[in-house]
This record gives C-alpha cells, sequence and structure tokens, in this order.
C-alpha cells in the first residue's frame, strides 16, 4: 500500500511566525487521514504545499512519489483540492464550470455521469442560474460536483464539510468513502468532529505547527482515557477549563 | 445625522474599495482613483477634482458670450454654450450616478446594511449621500454654476436677458434631478445585466457609446462652438430640457419643450422610485430561473450541454464566456478595436486610391494597418482582469504561466479577426485588388495575436505568487500604460519613417514590404517576450 502523500520533515516560517514545525507523516491509498486543528494550526499550509502553492523552508512534499518542488504542475495534475474559501467563476453557469474544470483535467466524461452527479448533488434545479447566485452550500456542491468527475487519487480537501447540509455531508462522506476504497487517498480537514470520527481511518492533530498526536480515533480516546474525539482534541491543544468560568463571568 | 453620516462614510470606503478590486481604478470617479478605498473618505477628494474640470469647462462656455465677436445674437451664443454644458452636465451625472449603483448591486452592498437595525428613511438617506458627498455626485452641479455666474455678468452688462441665466440653472437642476433618475435605474439592473444576453449587449453599447463620447468629446465640442457661426434650426427649441433655454426665440418653443420635460422627468421618477426599492433591497425580484420554469410549464426547462475540450480551446472559451457576461470589460476591448478603425475611415477614403495622391493614401494605409494589428493585441490584460476572484483558481490548476500567457493572447484572436477583416475588405475595395486585400488581413490576423503574446507575457509577469495575494490591483496598470505607449511610439514612428521612404520607391509594393518587416518585428518581440518573460513554472 504505497503512500500518496507523504511529507518529510517541513519546516515553514512566515515572518517571525514559525508555522510548521519538524512536519513527517503520509497518507497511504486507500486511507482517509483526517488533519484536526485549531484556526492558525497550519492546516491550510500544509494543503497548499501539497500544490506546490507553498514552499517548504525544509523538508520535502511528495504526492504520489513526485516531489512537488520539482514538478508542480503535475503534482496540481494529480491532486484533487477543495479550497477552504469558496473560489469559483461566479459568472458561469454550473455546467460550464464543470466543463471547463474536466477539460483543463483532461477528464474523458460522458453526459449520463455528468448528470447523475448534478442529481446526486440536488444541482438539477439551479442549471440556469449562474454560480454567483447560489448559496454557499450549493456553490460547494459545484466544487465537489467538478471534483467527483475527475476522480482524483489524491484527495486534498480543507473544510469539505463547511455549509453542507446534513444529507449533503452524508452524499460527500460516502463518496469519499468509496473512492478512496477504490483508488485513492484522502487528506482532509474539519473542525465538525463526529463526522472527523465517522470518516477518518487516522486522525492527526496540529498544533502550533507541530503534529502532536496521532492515531485511529479509537486508540487516541483509548490513550486519552476519554469518550469523545473532541475531548481528545481539547486536551491535545491546551484548553483550559478556566475558559469557561471567564465566560460566565462575562455577564455578571 | 451623526448615524447617516458615519454609515456613508463607511459605505464610501466599501464601494470604493470593492469597486477598485473589481475594475481597478477605472471603476472609480475621478477623485477617488488615488484613495482606493484605502484611505478616509473626504468631500473635497471626492468631488474636487472633478468640480475643477467640470467649472474649467462651464467657464469656457460660459465666457463667450462675454467675448462676442462681431454681430452675433449673445443671446443666442449664451443658449448654444448653456446647452454645451447641459449635454456634458447629464453625461457626466448619468455615469457617475450609474457606476455607483451598478458596483452597490452587483458587490450587494446592501447586505452590509440590511442586517443592521435601520429605518429604511435612513437607508435611503445613507445612499443618496454616500453617491453626493463621497462619490462625486456633488460635482456635476460645477457643469453649469460658473456658466451661469458668468451669465449674470454678462446680463448686467446687457449682453444678455437676464432671465437666461435663470433658466440656466433650473434648466440645470432638472437635468441633475433626470439624470441621476436615468443612472439609478440604469445602475439598478446590474445583476440582471449578467444574465440576460440581450440586456448584455445593450449595456455593452452603452459603455461602448460612453467611451466614444469622452473620446470624441473635443470633436462633438468644437463642432458645436463652430456651428454658432451658422442659422440655428428651429427644431433645437423642440428638445426637451435645452429647448426651454431657446424659449427667448419662441414661446411655442417654451411650452412644447417644458411639457415634454415636465413628461420626461416623471417617467424618469417614477422608474427611479421604484428600481430604487430594488437597489434597497425593499423589492425582492423573482430569480430567473423560477420565472421561466413558470412561463414555460410541462416543458423541460434546461437540456445540459457537455463537451470536454483541448485545454487552450477550453480556456478561451471561458474567457469569451466571461468577457461576454461583463459588458463594461466587453466594451473596453471592443472600443480599441471599433473605435480607432471608425476614426481611420474617413481618411482612408478620402486619400486612398488609385484617383488620389498615391503617397499620403500609402501612409495612412500603413499607419492603419498597423494600429489595427497593434491595438487588439494591446487589450490583453482585460482578459487577467475578466477572471476577477475567480482567478486565484488558475493556481490550483496544472497550467504553466507561459502557458497562460499564450492562451490569453490566443483569445484575442476572434476580435483582431474582426478588424483585420474589416481592414482587408475595405482595402481591397479602395485599391480595387483582392489579392492586396487578402494578404493584409492574413498579416494583419497574424501579427495581432503575436503583439498581443508580448503585452500577456508582460502582464503574467506581474501575477502575484501567492493566490490570496490576487486582486486586480497587483497588476500594474501604470507599468503597464508605460511599457504600451514606448512600444506604440517605437512602432508607428518605425512605420512612418519606412512609408515616406518606401513609397517613392516601390509604390504599391511598399505596403506589403512594410507589413511584412511589422509582421517579422512582432514575431520577434512576441516570441522574444513569451520565451524570456513568462517563466515556465505553475501559475
Amino acid at each position: 500500500m504505497g503512500s500518496v502523500i507523504r511529507f518529510e520533515d517541513v519546516w515553514k516560517q512566515f515572518g517571525n511566525l514559525m508555522v510548521l514545525k519538524e512536519v513527517s507523516f503520509s497518507v497511504n491509498n486507500g486511507e482517509i487521514v483526517v488533519l484536526l486543528g485549531p484556526n492558525g494550526s497550519g492546516k491550510s499550509t500544509l494543503f497548499k504545499m501539497t500544490l506546490g502553492l507553498v514552499k517548504p523552508d525544509s523538508g520535502r512534499v511528495f504526492v504520489e512519489d513526485i516531489d512537488v518542488l520539482l514538478n508542480p504542475i503535475e503534482a496540481r495534475r494529480r491532486v484533487g483540492y477543495m479550497p477552504e474559501d469558496l473560489i469559483v467563476y461566479e459568472s458561469l453557469k454550473i455546467n460550464e464550470y464543470l466543463e471547463f474544470i474536466s477539460s483543463i483535467y483532461g477528464v474523458q466524461v460522458d453526459i449520463d455521469m455528468v448528470e447523475k452527479v448534478i442529481d446526486l448533488l440536488g444541482l438539477q434545479e439551479h442549471l440556469g442560474k449562474l454560480i454567483g447566485e447560489l448559496s454557499h452550500g450549493t456553490k460547494r456542491k459545484v466544487l465537489l460536483a467538478a471534483l467527483m468527475l475527475r476522480e482524483p487519487k489524491v484527495l486534498v480537501l480543507d473544510e469539505v464539510f463547511s455549509g453542507l447540509d446534513p444529507s449533503s455531508a452524508r452524499i460527500v462522506k460516502t463518496w469519499i468513502r468509496e473512492l478512496v476504497k477504490r483508488r485513492a487517498g484522502a487528506l482532509i480537514s474539519t473542525h465538525i468532529l463526529p463526522i472527523a470520527e465517522a470518516i477518518a481511518d487516522r486522525v492527526l492533530i496540529i498544533h502550533q505547527g507541530r503534529i502532536v498526536s496521532e492515531g485511529k480515533p479509537s486508540e487516541l480516546k483509548e490513550i486519552f482515557r476519554v469518550k469523545e474525539l473532541e475531548d481528545v482534541f481539547l486536551q491535545v491543544t491546551g484548553y483550559s477549563s478556566e475558559i469557561e468560568g471567564i465566560i460566565k463571568a462575562l455577564y455578571e | 445625522m451623526q448615524l447617516e453620516r458615519k454609515l456613508a462614510r463607511i459605505l464610501a470606503k466599501e464601494i470604493a474599495y470593492r469597486s477598485y478590486r473589481r475594475y481597478g481604478t477605472q471603476g472609480l470617479p475621478l477623485g477617488k482613483m488615488s484613495q482606493a478605498g484605502r484611505r478616509e473618505p473626504s468631500i473635497l477628494r471626492s468631488n474636487g477634482l472633478m468640480a475643477i474640470i467640470m467649472s474649467f469647462w462651464s467657464i469656457f462656455m460660459g465666457v463667450l458670450p462675454l467675448l462676442r465677436a462681431g454681430d452675433l445674437d449673445s443671446n443666442l451664443l449664451f443658449v448654444i454654450s448653456s446647452s454645451v454644458m447641459l449635454f456634458f452636465e447629464a453625461i457626466m451625472t448619468i455615469t457617475i450616478v450609474t457606476s455607483f449603483t451598478s458596483v452597490f448591486m452587483s458587490e450587494q452592498v446592501m447586505d452590509l446594511l440590511s442586517t443592521l437595525p435601520l429605518t429604511e428613511r435612513v437607508i435611503f438617506r445613507t445612499y443618496f449621500r454616500t453617491l453626493l458627498l463621497y462619490w462625486g455626485g456633488l460635482a456635476p452641479v460645477f457643469a453649469f454654476i460658473p456658466g451661469a455666474i458668468l451669465g449674470f455678468v454678462a446680463a448686467s452688462r446687457g449682453l444678455v436677458m437676464l432671465f437666461l441665466p435663470i433658466l440656466l440653472i433650473v434648466v440645470g437642476l432638472l437635468i441633475l434631478i433626470f439624470s441621476y433618475s436615468l443612472g439609478i435605474a440604469l445602475g439598478s439592473y446590474a445583476r440582471k445585466v449578467k444574465r440576460r444576453a440581450f440586456l448584455r449587449a445593450l449595456s455593452t453599447m452603452g459603455w461602448l457609446a460612453t467611451f466614444a463620447f469622452f473620446y470624441s468629446w473635443n470633436y462633438i465640442s468644437g463642432y458645436i462652438v463652430r456651428s454658432i457661426n451658422t442659422e440655428v434650426v428651429l427644431w433645437a427649441s423642440l428638445i426637451p430640457f435645452i429647448g426651454m433655454l431657446f424659449s427667448f426665440k419662441s414661446n411655442i418653443a417654451l411650452l412644447t419643450s417644458t411639457i415634454e420635460t415636465v413628461i420626461i422627468l416623471v417617467i424618469a421618477l417614477r422608474w427611479a422610485s421604484l428600481r430604487l426599492k430594488v437597489v434597497m433591497g425593499l423589492i425582492e425580484l423573482a430569480p430567473i430561473a423560477s420565472i421561466r420554469v413558470s412561463a414555460r410549464e410541462g416543458v423541460e426547462v434546461k437540456t445540459l450541454k457537455f463537451k470536454v475540450k483541448p485545454v487552450p480551446l477550453q480556456l478561451i472559451i471561458k474567457d469569451l464566456v466571461l468577457l461576454g457576461r461583463e459588458p463594461r470589460r466587453l466594451a473596453s476591448i471592443l472600443y480599441f478595436i471599433i473605435i480607432p478603425f471608425f476614426m481611420l475611415l474617413p481618411s482612408l477614403i478620402m486619400k486612398s486610391g488609385p484617383d488620389s495622391d498615391f503617397f499620403a493614401g500609402g501612409v495612412i494605409t500603413i499607419l492603419s494597418m498597423v494600429m489595427l494589428s497593434t491595438l487588439p493585441g494591446a487589450t490583453v490584460d482585460i482578459l487577467y482582469y475578466v477572471e476577477g476572484k475567480a482567478a486565484e483558481a488558475l493556481y490550483y490548476m496544472p497550467i504553466s504561466r507561459r502557458n497562460l500567457a499564450l492562451y490569453k493572447a490566443a483569445a484575442v484572436v476572434p476580435f483582431s479577426a474582426l478588424s483585420s477583416l474589416a481592414l482587408g475588405i475595405m482595402l481591397a475595395y479602395i485599391y480595387g485588388s483582392a489579392l492586396l486585400g487578402i494578404l493584409i488581413f492574413l498579416m494583419t490576423l497574424i501579427s495581432s495575436p503575436l503583439m498581443a503574446l508580448l503585452f500577456s507575457s508582460i502582464t503574467v509577469r506581474m501575477l502575484p505568487e501567492s493566490p490570496s495575494a490576487w486582486s486586480e490591483a497587483s497588476i500594474s496598470r501604470g507599468a503597464l500604460a508605460i511599457i504600451k505607449i514606448v512600444v506604440f511610439i517605437g512602432i508607428f514612428s518605425s512605420a512612418t519613417i519606412a512609408s515616406i521612404i518606401l513609397i517613392p520607391l516601390l509604390g504599391e509594393l511598399a505596403l506589403l514590404v512594410i507589413l511584412l518587416a511589422y509582421l517579422a518585428v512582432a514575431s520577434v518581440l512576441g516570441l522574444l517576450a513569451y520565451f524570456n518573460i513568462p517563466k515556465n513554472k505553475p501559475v
């Protein structure tokens, strides 16, 4: 089972701020790895490194054994990336956007498949509209539809469940599982811990630029002797119970 | 009042920033260009520069009756110069109000206010306060007030009737109300324009007409001033608003024009008040898709079209679709293709051809060919701006900067093909040679994308390294403008010198020789830039 993504001793500094320290891990083929971490912990920076958008100060990043620093275009061709911010051509219609993305990545897809994906995500009724007129969640579904058509071997999904209703989130979870089972590996970030727990084969927790905890959700709960993944997260990232007292005191 | 003032300042800053982000300095009124939403809004800065320009023009026109020459009727002189002032006022006001309202609508600025606990009255007043004080909406008053003051001076010397400057102020204010109404109504369709092809075409033509007006303003005003010596035509008094000024000639003119003015003003005000409610979000418009469903009940509304295309073709199609949905940007490209063509047409017809002076005709023909080969290529930067915020998506795709430069240059071809074809047909007709027309068509068709490649390679180099740093402002318009000017001067001066030397020596053959030389220069410049300026790394 080869790795689809590999970080080897990656360090990154922005100005005086060290955002990534000694980061090493891999995502294997057929595996879903969920990266958890507080805001500003370096998750998005790590994700962008898989496309060569951010270069490490030291260390190396591989996508399917391709050194991203040496061949970023080839890496981009293989990675199915969804950014946290919805970056999409708002003046295009859904089918125009899907056509555009499929053409750029050279995806050979027939119209039946496109119709199935559109139906699955409930986009049929929005076909006549410009993407800019759609809601946040529906825009995310358009990006997902493009990824579904591409069937990439490497999934890098930053906050992919943000803005999705429960049934859409279920569809996405099922799709990720199915794709990974058949041919891919996935690196995902989310702040919705029940989803993380449900989908992850392995969880990584990053805090202040360093991977501070790693394991299967059940293993982590056992190690920290807690019932929920949320408690593991809070313990690892240094959440203090004093904060609840401070909040209560705010209005007293 | 305190609250409205604060809101207006915040709103002005936000709209200036959003407009700048979307259209660069083109989206801002004159006085705001240096601010771009970064500095605190200032009434003086927002209105000052425009007010000075308008006052200058108003004084220039208003002083004419005082300097009356010979036995010219100074009342007539005053009325004609006032008409020019008022025409300028109307165009400027409509442009200012339309641009403000369209940014307000397309950038959904209302969403910022609608969640706040504000009354409709406060929102209305804030909108107008922002427009008037911080978007140059006050400046159009200076298009006629200085002229009217000079009119009073002329009246005190007995040169014009006293009621004429008073009438100028009244008509000036009426035009202000009318232009405000029209600007609000037109600007309020900004979101609809994006969705409907007919409105987009209409809007493109509207912007083209506006650009053309600014270009040709000197000619129009010069023509009007020169026409003072000719007999004033009677129909002038039938024009709404301006016609009222001709009342010193006839009471019927005053009556006719006043009735027309009142009718037009009432229609414009009613239209604006309805559309203003849309701007303020008080009337929720049904989405276009749902309108279509109800209109064609029982019929399948959408059939899915989907075809995977080669990457270059897909990128070009995407650019053209985006451009087609942005009338203002499309008009900017068409302007550089159509306007020069029409500028050249009369000279070409008058000075070229077998019966005319071959030397003069030849020089003009060569300059036309060079201009129409260079200008379409110089508009390639607009194809980068049209990406908007979604340009960030290019950073995630497997596209190199060098290829992007090439694809953008190729997207200019449909536009340059049109102008090349028109030039080829025109020259074939003038010189009576189909072969010459075909050769010129082919050569301009090839050279134009090569020039586009030069400018595209320079533009792609200016793209920021990080997607989050992308905004329209990250491509330096100033630097691009300087490069374009240097290239134009170099090419035009060389073409002029070459044509002066070669036409007497080679005759008709000189046209082809110079165009071949231009093609060679364009190839060298374009290819050298393409292989050296953009790096072969991802966007």
